[in-house]
């Protein structure tokens, strides 16, 4: 099978939409909760005014503009995975749907076609197995 | 035999109810009478580290506190309702001053041979209090300073260079009145730690002071 690059990562699905916030969400719940206990764990360590003004506070400043200079990238990152990662299961949605329709349109030459690193491929082959078995 | 101890049936029931639901006047005592007694504490090093060491006068031990031009403090974490355990009472006795010149800069004036801190730790440090009450050398018993840490801390003024310094003082301070006369409003509910600390890093000299019989205790009922 050719290799066949992705075009669109996004299909406009609110299966795609509904992926990408189960992966982000949980994700930024996770660094906000890291960083908190982080902080916090320093904090509660230090206690003393003295220490935490002239030592956590001026690293955690430090930490922050880092974090925040760094946002835009990892947010780009993060949001690139889950769209290339929904779109391994959201993407062949559509075409399956055209080519499955075209099959049961009476074209029985038409075949199931998926990239190798989509999810559904183990389905697929399956599926393109049972049409070559049907079509004999 | 039955008969008897149905009939002392009521004072064990009495003494058991003493013994569960009986109020301890004192929610922590650290008397350093053990000599296990500072590991509980921990240290932490603001500016070189102070001997906190545990002396003997006889059978009892008290904590000394030298410090040569550094900054560290001593502190155990407690955890009670400040309205259940209002008062704190500890002994101190300065050996000696930071020396801070007539003209002592604010890190200079920043020195205190002996401080006791109450410290209410939130969630966060901007919302975490701490009161602090501090034996001056110069300052007017009574006086209320503020921080360079930030609005949370409070210290307050408790002795002075004045006061008696041959023997040991005893302090009693009520932290619930204290925390409102410094801050102008109602404590957290929460204790979290008590610290001692003695500094003289800012004027690089050498302070001395000693610190005994900590307690947390309640209002004496009336």
């Amino acid at each position: 099978m050719a290799k066949r690059k992705r075009r669109r990562y996004f299909v406009n699905n609110t299966f795609q939409y509904r992926y990408i916030a189960v992966v982000i969400v949980p994700l930024i719940i996770l660094m906000a909760g890291l960083y908190y206990i982080m902080y916090y764990s320093m904090f509660t360590h230090m206690l003393i005014p003295e220490a935490v003004t002239a030592t956590l506070l001026p690293a955690m400043k430090k930490v922050n503009f880092v974090l925040l200079a760094t946002l835009p990238v990892t947010l780009f990152l993060i949001i690139r995975a889950a769209l290339v990662d929904s779109n391994r299961v959201v993407g062949p949605v559509s075409r399956l749907e055209r080519e499955l329709d075209m099959i049961l349109a009476g074209d029985r030459s038409v075949r199931l076609n998926i990239r190798a690193k989509d999810d559904l491929k183990p389905i697929v082959d399956r599926m393109n197995r049972v049409l070559d078995t049907i079509s004999k | 035999m039955l008969k008897r101890l149905l009939r002392i049936c009521p004072f064990i029931f009495c003494l058991f109810s003493l013994i569960v639901f009986a109020d301890p006047v004192y929610f922590k005592q650290f008397t350093f009478d053990d000599d296990n007694d500072l590991l509980k504490w921990k240290k932490m090093i603001l500016n070189r580290e102070v001997d906190y060491l545990l002396r003997w006068y006889g059978a009892q031990g008290f904590v000394q506190a030298s410090s040569n031009g550094a900054c560290s403090a001593l502190y155990r974490r407690v955890k009670y309702r400040l309205t259940d355990y209002p008062l704190i009472s500890w002994k101190w006795k300065v050996e000696q001053f930071p020396d801070i010149g007539e003209k002592g800069t604010e890190a200079e004036k920043d020195d205190f041979a002996a401080r006791f801190y109450v410290i209410f730790s939130s969630w966060s440090f901007s919302s975490s209090k701490f009161l602090e009450y501090v034996w001056a050398k110069d300052l007017e018993v009574g006086t209320v300073l503020g921080s360079k840490s930030g609005e949370n801390v409070k210290r307050i003024v408790i002795r002075n260079s004045s006061s008696e310094s041959e023997t040991w003082l005893a302090e009693v301070r009520n932290v619930y009145e204290d925390y409102k006369f410094a801050f102008g409003q109602e404590p957290p509910k929460k204790v979290g730690a008590v610290a001692i600390m003695c500094d003289a890093d800012g004027t690089n000299s050498i302070a001395e002071s000693l610190f005994d019989d900590i307690q947390i205790e309640r209002l004496a009922e009336k």
